[in-house]
């Protein structure tokens, strides 16, 4: 190796630039209900710096702009993410929606609507909105997994929950969860999966990745998926049992 | 804004109710909602701030940035507001929906911090004419309770209050021109001084009375609202008028006299919370490597 730097020597050790090990995931907190009552159903999603909301409103009438080409045995999902301004190291300057935020809308549709039971509301309109308000990477990911649980808060049913997490491989080592920092070295592989059926419905690589590398980051994402369903499962029992104590 | 739909027997319940100064959750007409305010929520910011009055939940993070100051102003900085309604607030907001509501705060902000007393900007200047800081305000707002103006003044005044601008320790010359040098010590900061900022009181106007912080059911019932900007010595900064309805001279008097009242509590309430909050800042820093005590020196 021609430079060798100390990080390089904590990457023998296996020990990540932020302290953690190569299975290690940030800290984790998430809540549910933040914005009640306005909202039907919302949730916050925090892992590491990483912070996302999310609201869902409806399901409800569908609102007139939709309504010309519905069809009205179906079910109308509408998503939309957005970043504030302020997220993001380099601050963006308007507040329209860019390229970038239009294409995480539109995946993150598509991840609704496979979760979400088909047309059990025929004629009706789910709303889904996604704001991230800080970005230490892993953030389409967090994004999935805040959603969901908004889709939980709501009480609208669905199949499977989706939760994702991002993975790579560096310096020959599998990593789940990976930061802002490291994201600027290595590849990322945003990994989805429906979490009782290990299904795997999203599936982003960003940078370069060589192709015998690809199972283990999957196998490690997956891995991590699963750890992030456990997680997400214990706040909503937490809720619930809740809210049956508070009935009782 | 955000609106929500009542039919006339509950605005006319509604009405009655401020007539007799027993609001619908048991206030009277000058009572504000509790709330909370919690600073650094937006950890890559210069300060940030999350302030929450009922329901209304905002987040005004402030970034300092170095620029060129305006030609007109060359040893003045600058502050820039930006205001962003999410639609996780509502579902009107989609899309380019929230975008007249944001202009329309973001004008009352600028011109309410527009004069000069407010907050010195003198001291945001590091080289007259060449350099200075611009101050970039976000505020993000994540649930519309009503009151949206107010709890967004208060939070801008709280997150300039607890933003930390770094300090330029001094000017080198590079080709005879000069060019601040700052500390490298992340600790070593300045705080705006912001005890003259003002805050501003909205007042609807329910029926025949005018009330304060006012929930969305009463800013349904109310066809306009008067915007007052309120410095902590009551003097008046600004005075928008919002929506539709009329005044006559006699209750606009009333109304200002009334806001200067209620506003100089609240930014008493106010400056005590963003004193507080410095303190907690200080005490949650630690700069590492502690500093050896005086006592502990080896002689």
């Amino acid at each position: 190796m021609a430079y060798r730097t100390h990080l390089d020597d904590l990457w023998e050790q296996q020990i990540r630039p932020d302290g953690r090990t190569p299975h290690e995931l940030r800290n984790i907190t998430c809540q549910m209900g933040i914005f009640h009552p306005q909202a039907s159903g919302s949730a916050s999603f925090n892992i590491g710096n990483t912070k996302v909301m999310a609201a869902v409103y409806g399901p409800h009438e569908v609102r007139s702009s939709q309504k010309k080409h519905h069809n009205p045995d179906k079910m109308i999902i509408n998503c939309e993410y957005s970043s504030a301004t302020f997220s993001s190291n380099e601050r963006k300057s308007s507040t329209k929606a860019d390229r970038k935020s239009m294409e995480i809308s539109s995946n993150l549709r598509s991840v609704m609507e496979h979760i979400i039971i088909p047309d059990i509301f025929p004629g009706s309109q789910i709303d889904v909105y996604v704001e991230l308000l800080q970005d230490d990477g892993g953030s389409y990911s967090a994004c999935i997994n805040a959603a969901t649980l908004a889709l939980v808060d709501a009480g609208i049913p669905i199949r499977d929950y989706a939760v994702a997490i991002t993975a790579t491989m560096s310096h020959s080592v599998c990593m789940v969860d990976i930061n802002a920092q490291e994201r600027g070295q290595c590849a990322e592989l945003t990994i989805g999966v429906l979490a009782q059926s290990n299904e795997i419905i999203v599936l982003e690589l960003a940078n370069l990745l060589q192709n015998f590398y690809l199972k283990d980051v999957l196998d490690e994402g997956i891995k991590g998926c699963a750890a992030i369903y456990k997680i997400l499962e214990e706040a909503v029992r937490q809720k619930f049992n809740k809210m049956e104590q508070s009935l009782v | 804004m955000a609106e929500v739909l009542l039919s006339e027997e509950e605005k006319y319940y509604l009405v009655l109710g401020v007539a007799q100064d027993i609001r619908v959750d048991g206030r009277s007409r000058l009572d504000y909602r509790s709330g909370d305010v919690e600073v650094n929520t937006v950890t890559n910011s210069h300060g940030s701030v999350r302030i929450r009055l009922a329901e209304t939940d905002v987040i005004v993070a402030a970034k300092v940035d170095l620029g060129v100051p305006k030609t007109e102003t060359p040893n003045q900085g600058i502050i820039k507001f930006l205001v962003d309604c999410s639609p996780t607030a509502s579902p009107d907001f989609e899309g380019r929906g929230g975008d007249q509501l944001a202009e329309t705060i973001c004008r009352i902000l600028s011109s309410t911090y527009a004069k000069s007393s407010s907050i010195n900007l003198k001291s945001l200047c590091i080289v007259p004419k060449e350099f200075c800081y611009i101050v970039d305000v976000d505020i993000l707002v994540l649930q519309c309770g009503g009151n949206l103006l107010d709890v967004i003044a208060m939070g801008v005044k709280a997150c300039l209050g607890t933003c930390e601008i770094p300090r330029a320790s001094g000017t080198r010359y590079d080709l005879g021109k000069p060019v601040p040098v700052f500390s490298k010590d992340e600790f070593q900061f300045d705080y705006l001084d912001v005890s003259k900022a003002p805050v501003i009181v909205t007042l609807p106007r329910v029926g025949r009375y005018f009330v304060v912080d006012a929930t969305l059911e009463e800013e349904s019932c109310s066809k306009g609202k008067l915007a007052i900007g309120v410095a902590p010595d009551g003097s008046i900064t600004s005075v928008d008028k919002l929506g539709k309805a009329c005044y006559q001279v006699r209750s606009i008097a009333a109304s200002v006299q009334m806001a200067a009242k209620v506003g100089v509590d609240v930014n008493k309430v106010l400056s005590d919370r963003i004193n507080k909050l410095k303190l907690s800042k200080l005490h949650s820093a630690k700069p590492w490597p502690p500093k050896p005590e005086e006592g502990m020196d080896v002689e």
